[in-house]
């Protein structure tokens, strides 16, 4: 056994039990921060932008049992989300206490131009019948999103109820929604 | 403590010697080093985004944000670890944990330069250049590996 050898392998491995401590300690700091907001809060400073220049908050959210789900043109997964839930829009297309929204977060650097030219094209091309919205960032920020499709669950209260990271079943939501009509 | 100390020597003298290192291994030694290298390759790397996952997982309650989290994170060493064994073949492939060396160090180090907000290797590429250098390290220290030798039945 080397004494060179086993020094070298210390050093090594100290450097990364030290990178793992400090990792360790950022988490712990940033716990309260992290994963997406849960279900019961408040949705009082939702709002993202509406293709026609005006905005869709928390007033719009409130009185209705909504499906917000974020999603994005470049995102495979997304677009199955979008044709479900676009279904499951002409499924609940008679009552009126439910409503969906799907919100384009399309990532960083795009003006709001871009935003609504990207989210009006690309639900044109898909045929999308959805009511269309956009983010610019902050809200994808507020609700700690980390990826697309992201889908929430409001009551009628503007509370988040269920939260969905990730691709999500249209008879999943369908069921989440009948509970809540049932409440 | 000899054990650890082994263990350091051991990772250490393949990175100096590597052939000379392995050739003079015992055969019941370092069998382990596949696990404890891909641990630290996880503490080194990711308990950051980890720590996430878990936090995902409480806040949304789906188990699928946990598995595409650790599967995120464990991915790149399992199938890394899975070619270097392919690439040692059967007789040679259990000293495939030693292997995984080059990629820890690689990527802790770019880890560690982005902490430092230092320029670093982008995305992907710390993976891609210690699965690289890994499978090298493993084509370079195959000749000097003995072929693991049958258990004799009693």
């Amino acid at each position: 056994m080397s004494r060179v050898h086993t020094i070298i392998g210390g050093v090594a491995l100290a450097g990364v039990l030290s990178i793992g401590a400090y990792d360790a300690m950022q988490a712990a700091g940033d716990w309260h921060r992290m994963g997406p907001v849960s279900a019961g809060t408040s949705l009082e400073s939702f709002e993202v932008h509406r293709l026609d220049g005006g905005t869709l908050g928390h007033a719009e959210l409130v009185g209705k049992i909504s499906v917000v789900t974020f999603w994005a043109s470049w995102c495979g997964p997304c677009q199955g989300e979008l044709a479900d839930l676009d279904e499951l829009d002409d499924t609940y297309a008679t009552r009126d206490e439910v409503q969906f929204v799907a919100v384009n977060w399309e990532g960083a650097g795009y003006t709001q131009p871009q935003r609504r030219a990207i989210t009006a094209g690309h639900a044109k091309k898909i045929g999308l019948g959805l009511p269309l919205a956009y983010d610019d960032g902050a809200m994808v920020r507020a609700l700690r999103i980390r990826g697309v499709p992201h889908t929430l669950l409001v009551d009628a209260q503007g509370m988040v109820r269920k939260v969905y990271p990730g691709r999500v079943r249209a008879s999943t939501i369908a069921g989440a929604i009948d509970d809540l009509l049932e409440e | 403590m000899a054990r650890v100390e082994r263990a350091l020597s051991r990772w250490g003298g393949a990175l100096l010697a590597p052939r000379r290192t392995v050739a003079a291994l015992s055969p019941g030694e370092g069998l382990r080093d596949g696990l404890v290298l891909g641990s630290l390759y996880v503490l080194g790397t990711s308990v950051y985004p980890m720590t996430v996952a878990i936090a995902t997982v409480i806040a949304t309650g789906s188990l699928v944000a946990l598995a595409s989290g650790v599967a995120r994170v464990l991915l790149t060493p399992i199938v890394v670890l899975v070619v270097v064994e392919t690439l040692l073949g059967a007789q040679r492939s259990y000293r495939g944990g030693l292997t995984l060396l080059p990629m820890v160090l690689v990527t802790v180090l770019a880890h560690l330069l982005a902490v430092l907000q230092l320029p670093t290797l982008a995305r992907f590429w710390p993976d891609v250049i210690g699965a690289g250098l890994t499978v090298a390290f493993a084509l370079w220290i195959r000749p000097a590996i003995p072929p693991e030798q049958p258990q004799e039945s009693t």
